[in-house]
């Protein structure tokens, strides 16, 4: 057996002291940390490029059909524009393609329409109250006492109770008047000033607009209403005749 | 410090450092570059929205305009002007800039999230005349509204931004009797959309 190759390496490297061997661990050890990192970035690009590439083919395409307006259905809503002191409705659909959502006229909702709705819709909560089936959040039936639309930002009122069932519009609706659900027993009437009135505000001789619960049908007064504290009562006087819709709103 | 120099005990560490940070900087540089392309497709996407939301609300606009209550409270404007200026004729009245508030919301009683329009104003120049009558009952009263300019600004995110200005113009007349108003012939033109 021949150990001499064997032992020139042994005494190559002796010589060394082994610093070639450091240094190549080192430098291959960085070399190959660098690598990964660098690897890694690169892949990271690739795949925030491959992103903004599907990306853009996607908005493209939402692009295209939104343009076409080819959703059907969509959530109704409403535009309301306020200008001159003149509040103006124009319902919406809004609709969503994907991520991009558009909506598209669907028709003017007249204050006449909207203040019936709200009536209406209010009158139907008022219902449920009186049959017991919503409480005013404490588990509390409604006991017959009146209800004003000054208190119904405040949850665990009946007044919250109808008021947060509303849709946006007839909340926006009410939020612009004064409101009142007055009555005892069963029978019950809603009552709506035309101007907002805080919970400091008072006035007589207000225009006031009233719903018949038992009939359905509407009415409204000249002057005579009292407001007190945001609260509206009914004392109205010159009344018009009962119809089925107010065609004097505001 | 020559035999440092001449020495090539080491050497190898230099070479990889450099290597590496011509890696790094190769690799830093396409991250870079990666990330602007996909910034700039959001972008383009946020962009698309605010344009959207501009065209969706300039065609409700114009619905509201040439055929609802938009349209009815400018027009009566015009009308009014006249009546209080006893049917003598109005010629090249400026009005505005009258600024508009708009606001959306959905009939499940949450707000559109992300969605406004801001800025908007409108201003136009009339022209009216009364062909017979006075006060609260002209006859044949032609009103004619020019340069009707309704610009708004559609924003998403706030961030995001589509200004939309609009050139309409109109003419119609009308017959009041007793305060009630009847209007004829009107015709609503979109003139110019920028």
């Amino acid at each position: 057996m021949d150990f001499g190759g064997h032992r020139v390496i042994l005494k190559k490297l002796k010589e060394k002291k082994g610093e070639l061997l450091i240094e190549s661990v080192v430098s291959f050890i960085i070399f190959i940390v660098v690598l990964a990192g660098v690897t890694a970035v690169v892949m990271t690009s690739v795949n925030m490029n491959k992103e903004a590439g599907t990306n853009a083919a996607k908005l493209e395409k939402e692009i295209k059909a939104a343009e076409n307006d080819t959703v059907t259905g969509g959530t109704g809503g409403i535009m309301t524009i306020n200008i001159g002191g003149k509040k103006i409705l124009q319902k919406i659909k809004i609709k969503k393609q994907e991520s991009l959502v558009y909506f598209g006229g669907n028709g003017a909702e007249t204050q006449q329409e909207l203040g019936d709705e709200t009536m209406s819709d209010m009158a139907g909560y008022f219902q449920d109250l009186l049959s017991g089936s919503v409480t005013d959040g404490s588990g509390n039936t409604y006991t017959g006492e009146d209800i004003f639309g000054v208190d119904s930002h405040e949850p665990g009122t009946f007044g919250y109770e109808i008021y947060s069932r509303l849709t946006g519009s007839e909340k926006d609706f009410a939020d612009d008047l004064s409101w009142s659900v007055l009555g005892s027993g069963g029978a019950y009437r809603i009552y709506f000033t035309l101007s907002h009135y805080g919970s400091t505000d008072s006035a007589s001789n207000v225009r006031v607009y009233a719903f018949d619960g038992d009939t359905g049908l509407y009415r409204y007064s000249q002057t005579g209403t009292e407001v007190e504290n945001g609260q509206v009562y009914d004392s109205g006087s010159y009344w018009s005749a009962w119809g089925s819709s107010v065609d004097e709103w505001q | 410090m020559k035999e440092i120099f001449k020495s090539k005990k080491g050497i190898s560490i230099p070479i990889v450092m450099a290597v590496a940070v011509i890696l790094l900087v190769t690799g830093g540089t396409v991250l870079y570059a990666a990330s602007g392309n996909l910034s700039t497709a959001n972008e383009e996407k946020n962009n698309k929205q605010a344009y959207f939301i501009a065209r969706s609300s300039l065609e409700v606009i114009d619905e509201s305009l040439q055929d609802g209550a938009l349209g009815a409270y400018i027009k009566n404007l015009v009308l009014e002007d006249l009546i209080s200026n006893g049917g003598s004729q109005v010629k090249d009245k400026s009005w505005g800039p009258i600024q508009a508030n708009v606001k959306f919301s959905q009939d499940s009683g949450s707000s559109i999230s992300g969605f406004s329009v801001k800025n908007m104003e409108i201003s136009f120049i009339s022209d009216a005349a009364a062909g017979t009558g006075t006060g609260e009952n002209l006859q044949n009263a032609t009103v004619s509204i020019n340069n009707l300019v309704v610009s708004f600004k559609a924003v998403y995110n706030s961030r995001e931004s589509y200004g939309v200005k609009a050139k309409y113009s109109y003419s119609g007349y009308a017959n009041i009797v007793d305060g009630q108003k009847t209007w004829g012939s009107e015709e609503w033109t979109l003139v110019d959309i920028e």
